[in-house]
């Protein structure tokens, strides 16, 4: 439940040595690397070496792309949960010997693919082509060899007799009568004829013809159309022939999956290690490394290093200036939630890690935004279910779902106490299906929409308990840091005077006494949250006077002069009231998030139990009850998801948490399919 | 029917519709965003889905807020006919007006926030966390309203012993 101790290192070696420590520190991913190259003279940077991994990147994902176009593979729907492949450092060698290899056969791969790409396209070029030819293709066009006569072939694509061209013609052109029509060929596509005319009125045919829609005979040299054609349908054949041998040769690639993947983190990590040589500080024979190293990490490495290594390994205390990056350690229950502090900020130079004491507080507050022991059920049982019997899923993604599998029984307790499973969907099945008006599941507390007052003052009052959580994180942290007053000065004015004021802000809405329908755990809460009011009247007037007069008296005494002490204290006095009602406006949300998942669900409910008919109305209730719930649930998921944050972020952390730190980025294996299976 | 009902209905109706057609746009507003952010980078998308999900609630607390009118007042699942007089009716439709004004317009200028933060998570991922509070605290007045829209339907189904 806290920050780990985080160790400066330095680390000076020969050149020779560079490479080898490099490989190490990376394989054990424990060091974070400080840029010290600006530092003195450096020439590691290498962009002909980076350009070559980024062709070598961007050719292996061409080919795996193609490969999962062709050979698609098929994964569970689990998969995602499955953990990285795990490779022993022999295994390591002998994939990473194999990568020139692997390159290879992915350049071989996209050279077949854009080989296959331009046949195809020819093919397509070339089936056009035979297609002009094909009325030709029986057929000589006659040579005429008379004096004065001309002689027009061509086709038109369509059927069309002898007798209709030339009342087509001798409509069009009525006053050249001398002319003559041979039919060469007719099919249902294309009709091709010879038309002979005088050679001065060749011009005037060949126009009135084309807009007729007539095609002039393609002109072939040397060949005859059959011969064409039969050329045309030769190299069409030779080109299927030719793509069935490249899908053979891909086919017999398919098994390359694993390689490409491999080489694509072989790549990564190779990159990641030319960042990492930019990063040292080099002469001409040694280098120096600095960075930081968790303490925990520290000896053991000093040990291999200097043990494995021709090279100097210091461990020492990071100076107060230095700006040491942040490793959180928890228990298991407060990890899972490191991740929601990080996406707020990590804990900075003076700051507590806040994720082990928010974590109560986010998984109760979860839960009664979700609100519906159906849903939490679900969750529970498919994030336990995973827990159980995946155990070698990746560590982050075990702390999501451990996260959801505390947010999923929180929601359990929290639907039970409002009554709500799957909305009332325990009292409808009874009603509408068997007839008897009863709820198998009430309420252990209350209806959240019935009973709406109570719930929301308990929400307030909840609402204060995390807020005045917050503020004892403040004092604590003074205490940390050895300032007693500022502890007692931070905390115990704030809390005499909201103390005091509550009862008389909540007076304005409480119910006096416990509402009769409430069961025995929902007298209980009553007394406990909402009711214990009644005891405080009496004293409460007192205690805010005294609150407000130690927050007067106390708040500004970092001012140098008398007013600013006293206007400082006033100051804060109107901060607290405004800031607080605020704050506690806020926990609202509880009651209105959780009303909405159990109002919606209910919806849901009612509108399968619609038709009156009790066969049709089992038929309508299933789906209706199964994609209604879904959708429900999703959405509220997100809802309780975004508000449990914000009400960390913006009412919890605000009381005491600066955050600004920088979280530790070790120098490791970012890989995506392969791990290195750890040494013992 | 007494005007009364008809009231009653147009509360509803107004409570659900309104808010409604705000997250409509303000979802559509904030997806925009996001389409571009994915189509540069899909691996951000459950980052903006979540942004883009935050304008939807409003939506949500409308419907909650009419099937409250209608579930109190038993005009939804009370199997009889209902009576009210015109100035009852009025009353429920005051009641639903916090939510369907404040609903419509918070979801507007929370997707507007949201929007924004589509930009954060697309420029510094990892501080996305930042930008789902940003356009949370929108959401707080959307909120309160629901509050007062509730609280005002439950006493008036008090007041009027329903």
């Amino acid at each position: 439940m806290a920050k780990l101790k985080v160790m400066s290192v330095e680390l000076i070696a020969p050149i020779s040595e560079k490479e080898k420590i490099l490989e190490y520190l990376q394989k054990k991913g424990t060091v974070e690397i400080t840029d010290v190259s600006d530092s003195g003279e450096n020439g590691a940077s290498d962009p002909e070496k980076r350009a070559e991994i980024a062709g070598s990147v961007s050719l292996i994902e061409h080919a795996l792309d193609i490969l999962n176009a062709r050979a698609p593979e098929k994964k569970p729907l689990t998969a995602m949960l499955d953990p990285r492949k795990e490779l022993d450092d022999g295994e390591y060698r002998k994939s990473a010997g194999e990568l020139s290899q692997t390159l290879e056969a992915a350049k071989r791969m996209v050279d077949l693919e854009n080989e296959a790409a331009d046949i195809d396209a020819d093919t397509i070029r070339l089936r056009t082509y035979a297609d002009t030819l094909s009325p030709w293709e029986n057929v000589s066009p006659p040579e005429v060899t008379l004096k004065y006569v001309s002689v027009l072939c061509g086709s038109f694509r369509k059927e069309l007799s002898r007798s209709d061209l030339l009342i087509y013609l001798a409509e069009a052109l009525p006053e050249r009568d001398c002319v003559e029509v041979e039919t060469l060929s007719q099919s249902e596509e294309h009709s091709a004829f010879a038309v002979y005319c005088f050679e001065e009125d060749e011009a005037e045919f060949e126009q009135a013809l084309r807009e007729f829609g007539f095609v002039p005979a393609p002109e072939l040299e040397n060949v005859s159309f059959a011969d064409k054609i039969k050329e045309i349908r030769g190299s069409i054949a030779a080109g299927e022939q030719r793509k069935a041998q490249i899908d053979a040769e891909l086919v017999s690639m398919r098994d390359m999956h694993e390689k490409f993947r491999f080489a694509l983190d072989e790549l990564s990590i190779r990159a990641d290690r030319l960042t990492a040589n930019e990063r040292l500080y080099g002469t001409g024979r040694v280098f120096a490394l600095r960075g930081y190293c968790a303490e925990k990490h520290s000896a053991k490495l000093k040990k291999r290093i200097e043990g494995d290594f021709n090279a100097v390994f210091e461990v020492t205390e990071p100076s107060e200036d230095e700006d040491v990056p942040v490793i959180l350690s928890n228990n298991a229950f407060a990890s899972p939630l490191e991740n929601i502090t990080g996406m707020y900020s990590m804990p900075g130079k003076e700051d507590i890690d806040p994720t082990g004491f928010m974590a109560f507080f986010y998984y109760f507050f979860f839960g009664m935004m979700l609100s519906d022991a159906g849903y939490g059920l679900l969750i529970s049982l498919a994030t336990g279910g995973a827990l159980l019997f995946k155990k070698d899923m990746e560590p982050k993604m075990k702390n999501n779902v451990k996260m959801y599998l505390f947010c999923g029984l929180s929601t359990v307790f929290w639907g039970a106490m409002y009554g709500s499973w799957f909305g009332d969907v325990g009292h409808v099945i009874m009603r509408e299906f068997f007839g008897r008006d009863i709820n198998p599941l009430p309420p252990l507390w209350t209806d959240a929409v019935s009973d709406t007052m109570n719930v929301l003052i308990m929400c307030f009052i909840l609402g204060l308990a995390h807020l005045f959580w917050g503020v004892l994180m403040k004092g604590y942290n003074d205490l940390k840091h050895g300032q007693k007053l500022d502890a007692l000065c931070d905390t115990v004015p704030t809390f005499l005077t909201v103390i005091g004021i509550a009862p008389i802000f909540f007076g304005l809405f409480a119910q006096s006494s416990v509402p009769d329908n409430y069961t025995p755990l929902g007298t209980f809460f009553f007394n406990v949250f909402t009711a214990v009011h009644t005891n405080l009247k009496s004293v409460s007037t007192y205690i805010l006077i005294a609150g407000v007069v130690l927050v007067i008296a106390t708040a500004g005494r970092h001012s140098a002069s008398i007013g600013g002490k006293i206007g400082g204290g006033l100051y804060a006095v109107y901060n607290l009231f405004s800031g607080y009602l605020g704050d506690v406006l806020s926990y609202a949300r509880l009651l209105a998030l959780g009303m909405a998942t159990g109002v919606i669900a209910q919806v849901m409910n009612m509108l399968g139990t619609l038709p009156s008919n009790p066969v049709v109305k089992v038929i309508m209730f299933i789906p209706v009850f199964l994609a209604g719930h879904a959708a429900n649930l999703a959405i509220n998921l997100i809802g309780a998801y975004v508000h449990t944050n914000r009400l960390q972020y913006v009412e919890f952390f605000s009381k005491f948490y600066e955050g600004g730190g920088r979280a530790f980025e070790p120098f490791e294996a970012k890989t995506k399919f392969y791990r290195f299976k750890e040494e013992l | 029917m007494e005007l009364g009902v008809f009231f009653i209905i147009l509360g509803a109706v107004l409570a659900a519709g309104l808010p409604g057609m705000g997250s409509a746009r303000g979802t559509s507003l904030v997806g925009q965003a996001a389409a571009g952010v994915v189509s540069e980078d899909p691996s951000k998308f459950g980052k903006v889905l979540i942004l883009q999900v935050l304008p939807a609630t409003q939506g949500l607390y409308g419907l909650l807020i009419a099937i409250l009118t209608l579930s109190f007042t038993h005009i939804m699942g009370g199997g009889g006919a209902v009576h009210y007089t015109w100035q009852q009716g009025l009353a429920f439709f005051a009641a639903d007006l916090p939510m369907a004004v404040v609903g419509y317009f918070s979801a507007i200028h929370q997707a507007k926030a949201a929007a924004a933060g589509v930009g954060i998570v697309a420029k510094k991922p990892n501080e996305s966390g930042k930008a789902i509070t940003f356009a949370a605290l929108v959401e707080t007045y959307a909120i309160l309203a629901l509050l007062v829209s509730v609280l005002a339907l439950n006493g008036l189904s008090g007041t009027f012993g329903i």
